[in-house]
């Protein structure tokens, strides 16, 4: 939490300039025992874009959704890739169709995706800023 | 040609017995075997009829049968395929008859299709526990309706496909259902099954499945599949039924239309690699692939054994690139034209000195056939852009060389996106003429020339459309295609005959796309 504090505070001073921007800021999150501290934008795309399912360390990665309709998931993959939900998901489609990879499991809440991370250190997962509770590990911020 | 008419005019009636109407319309009843109908048509024949007009009416009593074999062979038996008869005008042919025309299985299909787009929308969101061995229940599906067509051209969206009924809004090109399940037996052990139903020629639960296969993950870059899997030769061929997961109707048929093997069966082996900010993944297949050319008397069946091949892809920010060959040799191919074959070698014995060697030239059996392609894809909010250039070359004669290619630009507003399509066809080489037949085989030639036209291709298009992202998985598109198609170049179509000048079509389609 102590390295993750000035970010914060950088964040906050981010959002604060953003003057109308339409979302709070999320934060990328997960288990307290796994070893990364950081993740790049580039890896995080791979990541949720279905590129390469590992952390930056090479373990194995599960990575987690909001449902579809979801306010989070739209500003996340706004600010991620530029592209709307539906864009995302014709994405997916391809991949998915092709029997290439499977996009991340949709999970209904954060408090739902707090709970997986909890008991699981491959699980990522993204949650607003003002979500965030001690007992799992910020490694990025998306605003 | 009284005899040619007659045996042309021969119903289906049932599994085991035709039909044919007489001169005098008297209904004769005759076993399926071809010899007895050949015997019938000919007792019925009128004195002073020369040797090549008795070929010709051979030819056509054979060429029922072998239609007719194959049907019992897949142990389906359609009541009367509209195709078979040259007289009858598609305008007539009801779309909704033509969607049931094989069973009425099809209209049941596509009221399941209606209530599954319904509940898509009652459907919850669903979470699923955190398992490795788990499975995902997925689909998609496209409910489209096109316009197109212009006598004597059918519309169709790939060369495998039956047509369209003339100027007429009609289900039949697109419209499909999709469903899919994965299933990871471990972290390393997955499965896929892939059905689609949609309007085939032919309709069998095999042609329906479009992907089955089990994959195995050594290690997190390499896959090894094996299994029934959609054939990697360009772009979009391995989702081009997934309407929701491009921008267009339809994959441009003047690229995606010559490519008559929906997909394969065999096994392959992709390695993805992280290359400086982006990624290659290069794949090695090799299988087997059933397909077919449908024209109006049932079509070609084709098959290639063995086919391998590979592709190159590297995808990098907003860009992606592919390059991809593949070699396949032609099997289980004289079947088909084995009629004409006997023909022509009948009447190389007769009196014909070219039959001869073009009996053997129309035989498509052991030939070679080679794919080449190379594409490149931009998509960076607002502009998405997309082109492919093909080379599909065959030692085949019937099948000249053909090169494809088609340029895309989109430009997107929030969830509007407006789009142009510029595409092309071209065989190379100028059209094949036979024209040493002495008089008495001209019907005999032109059979054969007809045989050469049918699958030449020499067409360009441009197109506009809209895609509007309705929901995150719901899409409506409205696409109109203008394709100058020139004379004797109509083979990306189902031609009732072939054009012998220039012509220009529109489509109209309209598509609603959904994923579930």
């Amino acid at each position: 939490m102590t390295c993750a504090l000035p970010r914060l505070l950088i964040s906050l001073l981010l959002l604060a300039s953003v003057a109308g921007a339409s979302g709070e800021e999320i934060a990328i999150v997960v288990n307290l025992d796994n070893p990364v501290d950081s993740i790049s934008q580039r890896q995080l795309i791979n990541l949720y874009m279905g590129r390469h399912q590992e952390f930056p360390n090479g373990r194995q990665a599960i990575p987690l959704d909001h449902a579809p309709d979801s306010a989070i998931r739209r500003l996340f993959y706004k600010a991620l890739t530029g592209k709307t939900v539906a864009q995302v998901n014709a994405y997916w489609a391809r991949l998915l169709f092709s029997g290439r990879a499977s996009p991340p499991q949709t999970v209904d809440s954060s408090q739902k995706i707090l709970e997986i991370i909890n008991h699981d250190p491959k699980a990522i997962g993204y949650i607003y800023s003002s979500q965030i509770v001690s007992s799992v590990k910020v490694i990025a911020r998306v605003e | 040609m009284l005899i040619e008419k007659l045996s042309r005019t021969v119903v289906i009636q049932k599994q085991n017995s035709l039909i044919t109407k007489g001169v005098a319309g008297n209904a004769i009843q005759v076993n399926l075997r071809a010899d007895v109908v050949i015997f019938d048509v000919l007792s019925i024949g009128i004195s002073g009829v020369n040797p090549a007009q008795k070929l010709v009416s051979v030819f056509q009593a054979d060429k029922c049968r072998a239609r007719c074999r194959q049907k019992e062979m897949t142990g389906r038996f359609r009541s009367i395929p509209p195709r078979f008869y040259e007289g009858t005008s598609v305008n007539r042919i009801n779309p909704l008859l033509n969607m049931g025309r094989s069973s009425s299985g099809r209209i049941a299909a596509l009221s399941v299709f209606i209530a599954l787009l319904m509940a898509l929308f009652a459907l919850p969101s669903k979470a699923a526990p955190l398992d490795p061995s788990s499975y995902r229940f997925s689909g998609f599906g496209t409910l489209s309706l096109t316009r197109s067509g212009e006598h004597p051209f059918q519309f169709r969206s790939n060369n495998s496909r039956p047509g369209t009924a003339v100027n007429s809004w009609s289900p039949q090109a697109d419209t499909l259902l999709g469903f899919q399940l994965n299933t990871s037996f471990s972290d390393r052990l997955i499965g896929m099954l892939q059905l689609v139903l949609r309007d085939r020629t032919k309709q069998t639960l095999n042609d329906s499945v479009e992907w089955a296969f089990v994959g195995y993950k050594p290690t997190p870059e390499l896959v090894i599949r094996g299994g029934r899997m959609g054939l990697d030769l360009f772009m979009l061929s391995e989702y081009r039924n997934v309407g929701f997961a491009y921008l267009w109707s339809r994959p441009p048929v003047e690229f995606y239309g010559s490519v008559a093997f929906p997909h394969y069966d065999g096994a392959d082996l992709t390695h993805s690699l992280p290359i400086g900010e982006g990624f290659l993944r290069s794949k090695l297949f090799i299988g087997t692939a059933k397909g077919g050319f449908s024209s109006r008397d049932g079509g070609i069946d084709l098959e290639v054994e063995p086919v391998f091949g590979g592709s190159l892809a590297f995808e990098q920010g907003p860009w992606q690139t592919r390059i991809s060959l593949a070699r396949a040799r032609f099997g289980a191919f004289r079947s088909n034209v084995a009629p004409l074959q006997n023909a022509l070698l009948a009447a190389a014995s007769l009196g014909w000195g070219e039959a001869g060697s073009l009996a053997e030239a129309i035989d498509a059996t052991d030939k070679p056939i080679n794919y080449y392609a190379l594409g490149l894809a931009y998509d960076s909010h607002p502009w998405i852009a997309q082109a492919e250039l093909n080379l599909i070359d065959s030692g085949f004669e019937v099948f000249r060389p053909l090169t494809g290619g088609y340029i895309s630009i989109g430009y997107r507003t929030a969830d509007l996106t407006f789009y142009g399509i510029g595409a092309m066809a071209k065989n190379q080489g100028d059209r094949k003429r036979i024209d040493s037949a002495p008089p008495p085989f001209i019907p005999l030639q032109n059979e054969v020339q007809a045989f050469y036209d049918l699958p030449r291709t020499q067409q360009k298009s441009l197109s506009l459309g809209t895609r509007w992202d309705i929901r995150h998985n719901l899409a409506l598109k409205a696409q109109w295609d203008h394709t100058w198609v020139e004379a004797f170049g109509g083979g990306l179509w189902l031609q009732e005959q072939t054009n012998t000048d220039d012509r220009e079509i529109d489509t109209f389609s309209i598509n609603l796309e959904f994923l579930f």
